[in-house]
């Protein structure tokens, strides 16, 4: 390959996958193995010491796995990566070098429901406190920072309302406080948002949505910049004092711009054994090799269909970034100019219980919930995924009484919206039945 | 690499140690449809034959060919050629020396796919095949003409579970130019072919080599044993060129790799051209399958054989169908060719006839109903009712299968728990 640097379609076909070089193999080998041979004692105990890169055991490290990493990290134009059995793992893995217990970290209340959870209850037993403010304005998160905050958490693109968050500015804000920014960029990909362009400095991803595609695996990926240098900084000890598991060795000195991503895999993953399985990494980079037309079909896709729920009468809002009347419109172009995904909100003239029968009535868009599929994928928040939210969180989250989620597919799109049509028109049946 | 002759140690390590390049200890799944050329010259060497190495994988595959030398090995074999399903073994070991025209000689004693794939299918791509009674080994003798191209057997059939006489029939084609392939299928690690003179071993993988019932395969495994130069104008197909292949005759363009002209005539043309490939996912759930066969089948062959006294006890229970049941000349067969035990397989007649059977079956709780064999699940099916049933009762008795008769695949369970199951249906009958 030339010097240039490889644009996002040849990096999602090439990266992390050169042919085997003991067979010849062009498609990345399954290594389905949980372990591996040493060479000799040295050998072992070398890599044990992380003096040598290697594989010992795939909760660690496994060669098909790291293909992944190597290939979200090109496409990120990160610095290393660390893919996980979840995206809710990653997440999990991605504040581990960086929390300890009484440590907090302050979110954005726009997030999927999952995360506001996993958040907001689970953290609190790890001695871990999360606090969460409106993203719109990023002086929010300045004003939430106390001594013992360690990281911001937004999304790139908000799952579900269509919420986009001024990286650039929320990157300031944190490197002012010595912190770094960690963006989940699931619903954006690395194809319409680039979040380390901004300041970003850590990047998860559910790679179960758009990178995959297909519904098929359960995976994540935590992504480091290599931008955020850890060493000498009192704030962060896993990283910047000795381990002493590991001989006394200093992440942050040892590893230099690979000292987090290293410390995700040989203690992160070692003790909380979040780890991926080879055929799920390796069905993630099939999904991925296809991720740039995907993602520009659910763009045009969910455009179309945005419009088209607008001009309905049945329909009290839209919300999607895509749409001029989307007030994260100007925002949306500035940081995903190529579009603004397949996934938002929208809101029923009827509320709760027309969610409810909408969804019921759709037939080729699955119920499901998940989003970034390549099939159609219909919801009902309010009924389903956030259930467990307060009534002011579901608010916060946009997702109320009367909020639909869906997230566009690449099918034909008269297919799509011919759908929703004949569900739209069953439910103004039903009411002047009534 | 092990030069073990252990079962038990080749079903773990023969053909593959670690991955070189990554030290991985399980076998890589390489599920790639192709392979990068180190350059022209390795191309055209690859493509020439001059040297084995992966082209393309409806021909080889790197996972693929780990199974292939560890079923080679078990065998006693020199080389193997994996196949996306048993049928495709069995056709594909014919076709590989019998063209339109041609003949081979096959014991009526067949599973019921490879009876209508002989009588029909194969009949209707020119080949005859000539059925005859493997009671008497002289019939294959008599059944033979100069355009018979081999013989054909399972070692262990059903239904009657007679095991075949494979150095009898061999040693009767042997002289004359013509291997005997045996289906053994059945009876792997208990039966080794090329130890009595069998020339090909063709196997579903599907059945006691996967165990777990994940994925469907087949295997043709080649003895190197069979001298197919001297057979001469008895197997035009190894000895004449062959213009699919720049007029290459097989038996000297090979001779350089060693004694397996036949399997690489079947992988190169057969596979090339008819497409039967094994997917590598399925290779893999393979190897899995075969690292605890040996273990699988002495325990199901223990299993087998206590089920079998078992119903030979049993009031409601007329004959029982197992080698350890058989007398005279075929428990000697069973005898010669069965080491370490005698199958999985129990058939039974039940006193009650065809409305016996079916209540028995519909009684089952633990065993699974179904028209398979060799699961590490134990497996029940009333032939009368289901697989046999399209057949007139003069057929249906000439196959073995009577209105009582039940077959049995005796799975690895504890036998306590399948012989409960087996009491408790029996006393609903």
């Amino acid at each position: 390959m030339s010097n240039r640097k490889p644009g996002l379609e040849t990096l999602s076909v090439h990266a992390g996958t050169p042919p085997d070089p003991t067979t010849g193999a062009r498609q990345m080998p399954i290594y389905q193995t949980s372990s591996f041979v040493f060479d000799d004692a040295d050998h072992a105990a070398s890599l044990f010491n992380l003096q040598l890169p290697g594989f010992i055991y795939s909760r660690l490290t496994n060669p098909t796995v790291s293909a992944l990493e190597e290939r979200i990290a090109a496409l990120e134009n990160g610095r290393g990566a660390t893919a996980t059995a979840s995206g809710h793992a990653a997440q999990i893995l991605a504040l581990f070098p960086l929390m300890h217990p009484g440590d907090e970290i302050i979110a954005a209340n726009k997030l999927y429901g999952g995360s506001i959870n996993q958040m907001g209850i689970s953290y609190k037993k790890f001695g871990w406190n999360a606090s969460f403010v409106d993203p719109d304005d990023p002086e929010n998160f300045r004003h939430a920072i106390t001594d013992k905050t360690k990281a911001i958490f937004i999304e790139s693109l908000a799952n579900p309302g269509g919420v986009v968050v001024d990286i650039e500015a929320v990157a300031a804000v944190a490197h002012h406080a010595g912190i770094p920014l960690i963006v989940d960029n699931t619903m954006a990909t690395p194809f319409l948002c680039k979040p380390f362009e901004y300041g970003a400095d850590i990047i998860v991803h559910s790679t179960t949505k758009f990178l995959s595609g297909n519904g098929s695996s359960i995976g994540g990926c935590v992504v480091d910049s290599g931008n955020f240098d850890f060493a000498g900084r009192d704030k962060f000890p896993s990283l910047s004092q000795p381990a002493a598991e590991y001989h006394g060795l200093t992440f942050a000195e040892t590893f230099g711009d690979l000292a987090y991503t290293m410390h995700s895999h040989a203690v992160g993953l070692r003790d909380l054994g979040a780890c991926q399985s080879p055929i799920n990494a390796w069905i993630t980079l099939l999904g991925i090799e296809t991720l740039a037309l995907r993602m520009e079909r659910h763009c045009e896709n969910a455009t179309k269909v945005a419009r088209y729920l607008e001009s309905h009468p049945a329909i009290d809002w839209v919300s999607y970034a895509g749409l001029e009347s989307s007030k994260y419109f100007d925002l949306r172009k500035r940081y995903m100019p190529k579009g603004a995904g397949g996934v938002f909100t929208f809101g029923l003239k009827g509320g709760y219980d027309a969610g409810v029968a909408l969804v019921d009535r759709c037939e080729l868009l699955s119920h499901l919930a998940n989003i970034g599929d390549t099939r159609s994928l219909i919801l009902h928040p309010a009924s389903t995924t956030h259930r467990q939210l307060t009534e002011e969180q579901l608010q916060a989250a946009g997702a109320g009484p009367e909020v639909i989620r869906i997230s566009i597919g690449i099918e034909t799109v008269e297919d799509i919206i011919a759908d929703l049509d004949q569900a739209l028109s069953g439910l103004e049946q039903a009411a002047a039945a009534e | 690499m092990t030069k073990s002759q252990n079962p038990e140690t080749i079903a773990l390590h023969s053909g593959y140690r670690s991955d070189p390049t990554t030290n991985a200890v399980a076998v890589p799944i390489y599920q790639t449809t192709s392979y990068q050329f180190q350059d022209t010259g390795h191309a055209g060497r690859l493509f020439a034959l001059e040297e084995l190495g992966n082209i393309y994988t409806r021909i080889m595959n790197p996972t693929q060919d780990v199974l292939e030398q560890r079923i080679a090995a078990l065998d006693g074999g020199v080389a193997a050629l994996a196949v996306s399903s048993g049928q495709a073994a069995s056709t594909m070991a014919i076709q590989n020396l019998a063209w339109a025209g041609d003949n081979i000689v096959s014991s009526t004693d067949l599973y019921g796919g490879t009876w209508n794939l002989f009588a029909n299918t194969m009949k209707q791509q020119g080949i005859e095949v000539r059925f005859v009674d493997p009671a008497d080994p002289e019939n294959f003798r008599r059944a033979t003409d100069d355009r018979t191209r081999a013989y054909y057997a399972e070692t262990l059939p059903n239904p009657k579970l007679r095991v075949f006489p494979i150095q009898e029939v061999a040693d009767i084609g042997r002289p004359m130019g013509i291997p005997l392939i045996m289906d053994n299928t059945a009876a792997p690690i208990i039966c080794r072919p090329f130890d009595h003179g069998a020339a090909i071993n063709v196997y579903s993988l599907t059945k006691y080599i996967g165990g777990h019932g994940t994925s469907i395969g087949g295997m043709i495994v080649d003895s190197g044993n069979f001298d197919w130069e001297a057979a001469g104008a008895r197997q035009p197909a190894l000895n004449t060129p062959d213009d699919s292949y720049h007029g290459a005759v097989w038996t000297e363009a090979v001779k350089p790799l060693g004694p397996i002209a036949y399997i690489i005539r079947a992988r190169v043309i057969l596979l090339r051209d008819l497409g039967a490939a094994i997917s590598p996912q399925n290779a893999f759930q393979f190897i899995q399958g075969l690292e605890t066969l040996p273990l699988r089948m002495r325990e199901h062959c223990r299993n087998a054989s206590a089920v079998a006294d078992y119903l030979a006890k049993h009031e409601k229970v007329s004959e029982v169908i197992h080698p350890s049941r058989q007398t005279g000349e075929e428990a000697r067969r069973a005898e010669t060719y069965l080491k370490g035990g005698l199958g999985g397989l129990v058939g039974f007649e039940l006193s009650g006839g065809k409305a016996a059977g079916q209540s028995f079956i519909e009684a089952l709780e633990m065993f699974y109903h179904v028209a398979n064999i060799g699961d590490a699940r134990s497996l029940a099916i009333h032939p009368a009712s289901t697989t046999h049933s399209q057949l007139s009762p003069e057929d249906q008795a000439a196959t073995g299968v009577s209105d009582g008769y039940v077959r049995l695949s005796i799975g690895i369970e504890h036998i306590d728990d399948i012989i409960a199951d087996l009491e408790q249906a029996l006393a609903k009958v």
